[in-house]
């Protein structure tokens, strides 16, 4: 079981707050965390006990949130914002830069399992862009060179100090600490400080549906229209309905083949956002079924939201 | 001169202030005493007075929100503070709970107060490390000196406040979405009626106010309704935060009070274009309200002014973009925000920002075609008023103001093969 004894009885002290005992599913979720490295299906499972749901009811909210991730995060997980006023500062070569130096593509942990980078959206930071992350605390106008050699830092296990580190602010020695602290205990165990994933190759999926993420010169999202035109990406469906282009989209059945607009995109693999699909399924069928019970649940919609890594 | 106002940002250059007894020394928590000399009966009628208007992006006044809550329910009420700023260029409450936590503690125990909660939630973004630990910590302290729990201060009030972190969803802004997080399931919105004021957290009489418009309220306690009614508009009163990012020297955030010109937050406090820069668009109020343009500088920034201009207010969040930013590429931007955070519960929303983020990332590369500027149009009018809530309607504002003022821009595009402005920091759609 993730959760051992000490924890458990801060489990109590965490129910003890809210009026009703569901509410602390966020919580222990970011425990679970914390424990794994990922919302791993023995963390589901326990998780559903505690609170008396299914393991399908826990699946389908944590693949909801961006924050709770499917595969081992990283020591450091480094996260570059994305959106309009960091992306005209630059932040999205810097992004793809940290991305080059440890050889994953944006989500993934480098093979140590000390760094894992992502690109997010609007980290509320907005004067400080470009704004990148480690474990949520700010490094503020940051610029390409300075984002490189942060990142040799952490692999070395140095952590620089934040923007804000004059005004008190600190950076959470690892994504265990970090979790811990977001499911609100407090003080994260100084155990936890110096936690990582010893492999980030070959874990369990926790979730049956996610791909690997986009690598960098296949992002979906970046490909020439031709391709979205040859229905590449929306699997079964004509050409035609795999446009973007909804209105004149045929209706379905109307060229004789049921065409409804979107909906082999993502049995085919190539999410525009490079997310799920194509992933190759587990071989073996993971023994706890609890994110495939989730995504039945759930209905077709928590396919498009949970996003996270390979944001 | 500037109009620029301290009230909120007073304590924020002080450098101690989110220390409790930093603090008191500067006045913090002595609207605790006005309040508890009131019935929180009055203490409503007051907020109503002041015009106090919630500062989170609708815009509805506070008073009258809290006036709704329903009575006699035999259930308790909850106040939730709202703390999961995530609009695109909003970083107003990040710093306040950063530099001033307790201004925030003090706000949720005199509205407690007034509407008669005894538990208060503060759902809190998840990926603010500093902003978490600070107000954290402040929570623990008030607790720590009576301030919070049993008996206040002495005054039979009790209050229990639960700090709350979200997990990365920027849907969860929405008050029912954020309820629905709170209580363990998948953020997504509800339809309203029933309003959380009737049937809100655990089904019980809700209040959501943003961390802003709480703050706000120890101060029309303390200093008085016409005091902050001395600031900004009749329908409008009072200071408010904007934040200021993008193609400025200075960007911040910076208070005046609401009816300030454009022209003073952007060219003045924000310190005007980064050099050789020209003025192209600006938000109001973050991605989800409508570009305004370089015409626009003399609008009054409060909800009528910049309604009357055809935008939003929004949060205030303005993001300012220079000639040298391409118009498409920026709505595309925004327009992988929303379709990333679509939370995929109605259809409008979570296939309209899927078509319209492909039609844009096309026409971005120079693979679009003219009659996409139609369909772009035709898919925000579909959008816009039949989606579940306002994530939709925000998703259609970059592109219907960005086809409103600059439609040969997304021509050119077409007619031009491709971006023409090859000058951009990243081109999009790089192969790295």
């Amino acid at each position: 079981m993730p959760l051992t004894e000490p924890t458990l009885a801060r489990v109590e002290e965490l129910i003890a707050r809210y009026p009703q005992r569901r509410s602390v599913l966020l919580p222990l979720l970011f425990l679970i965390q914390a424990e794994d490295g990922y919302v791993s299906p023995a963390g589901v499972a326990q998780v559903a006990e505690l609170l008396g749901l299914t393991k399908a009811e826990v699946g389908a909210v944590a693949t909801f949130y961006t924050m709770f991730r499917r595969r081992p995060v990283g020591r450091y997980l480094v996260s570059v914002c994305r959106t309009l006023s960091c992306e005209l500062r630059g932040s999205r070569e810097i992004a793809a830069a940290v991305a080059e130096r440890l050889d994953v593509p944006l989500g993934g942990t480098d093979a140590t399992g000390m760094v894992t980078v992502e690109e997010v959206e609007c980290l509320a930071a907005c004067d400080g862009a470009p704004v990148l992350q480690v474990n949520t605390e700010n490094y503020e106008r940051i610029t390409r060179e300075q984002a490189l050699e942060l990142v040799e830092r952490l692999l070395a296990g140095e952590l620089p100090p934040p923007t804000l580190a004059g005004d008190g602010a600190v950076t959470e020695p690892s994504t265990a600490a970090l979790h811990w602290r977001l499911a609100g205990l407090g003080e994260p165990p100084p155990e936890l400080a110096g936690r990582k994933p010893d492999e980030v190759t070959e874990v369990p999926a926790a979730f049956p549906a996610q791909p690997p993420a986009p690598s960098l010169t296949e992002d979906p999202t970046t490909r020439p229209v031709e391709e979205l035109r040859t229905g590449v990406d929306h699997g079964g469906t004509t050409p035609e309905a795999g446009e973007a282009e909804p209105p004149s989209a045929p209706k379905p059945g109307e060229d004789g083949e049921p065409a409804p607009v979107d909906a082999g995109r993502h049995a085919a693999g190539q999410d525009p956002k490079g997310r799920e699909a194509e992933a190759p399924q587990p071989e073996s069928a993971e023994p706890d079924q609890a994110m495939d019970e989730a995504a039945e649940q759930a209905g077709p919609h928590q396919r498009e939201q949970p996003g996270g890594e390979a944001q | 001169m500037t109009s620029q106002v301290q009230v909120l940002t007073s304590r924020w250059q002080d450098g101690q202030a989110h220390q409790l007894d930093r603090y008191q020394e500067l006045d913090g928590y002595a609207s605790l005493e006005v309040a508890f000399a009131e019935s929180p009966a009055d203490l409503v009628q007051i907020v109503k007075d002041s015009g106090l208007r919630g500062r989170g992006g609708a815009g509805f006044p506070t008073g009258m929100k809290w006036g709704f809550l329903a009575k006699g329910t035999g259930k308790p009420t909850y106040l939730v503070v709202n703390a999961d700023e995530s609009e695109p260029g909003t970083f107003k409450d990040m710093e306040l709970l950063e530099r001033d936590p307790h201004a925030l503690v003090e706000g949720v125990i005199v509205s407690a107060y007034a509407i008669g909660c005894s538990t208060a939630f503060i759902y809190l973004r998840g990926e603010c490390g500093f902003a978490g630990r600070r107000l954290a910590a402040a929570i623990g302290d008030a607790y720590e000196r009576g301030l919070l729990g049993r008996d206040v201060k002495g005054s039979g009030f009790d209050l229990e406040v639960v700090l709350h972190r979200g997990a990365g969803a920027y849907i969860c802004g929405e008050e029912t979405a954020l309820l629905s997080s709170l209580e363990g399931e998948r953020g997504q919105p509800k339809l309203r009626p029933p309003f959380p004021a009737v049937e809100g957290l655990y089904r019980a009489p809700t209040t959501v106010n943003n961390v802003e418009t709480i703050a706000s309220v120890p101060w029309i306690l303390r200093k008085g309704v016409d005091w902050f009614r001395s600031m900004g508009s009749e329908r409008s009163p009072g200071p408010k935060l904007f934040s200021v990012s993008g193609d400025v020297r200075n960007p911040g955030n910076f208070e005046f009070p609401l009816g300030v010109p454009a022209r003073e937050v952007i060219m003045e406090a924000a310190g005007g274009m980064l050099e050789g820069k020209e003025l192209k668009a600006w938000t109001p109020g973050g991605s989800s309200t409508p570009m305004l343009t370089a015409d626009h500088l003399d609008v009054a920034m409060d909800f009528e002014g910049i309604q009357a201009a055809g935008s939003l207010l929004g949060t205030a969040a303005v993001i300012v973009m220079s000639t040298d930013v391409c118009i498409v590429r920026a709505c595309l931007n925004f327009t992988e925000f929303y379709a990333h955070e679509s939370c995929g519960k109605c259809t409008p929303c979570r296939e309209g920002t899927d078509w319209m983020r492909k039609i844009l990332t096309r026409l971005e590369r120079g693979q679009g075609r003219e009659e996409d500027l139609d369909t772009l149009q035709d898919i925000c009018d579909g959008i816009f008023g039949r989606s579940f809530c306002a994530l939709g309607d925000g998703a259609t504002s970059p592109i219907v103001s960005g086809l409103k003022y600059f439609r040969d821009e997304f021509s050119q595009h077409v007619r031009d093969h491709g971006c023409p402005f090859q000058a951009s920091p990243v081109v999009v759609g790089a192969d790295h």
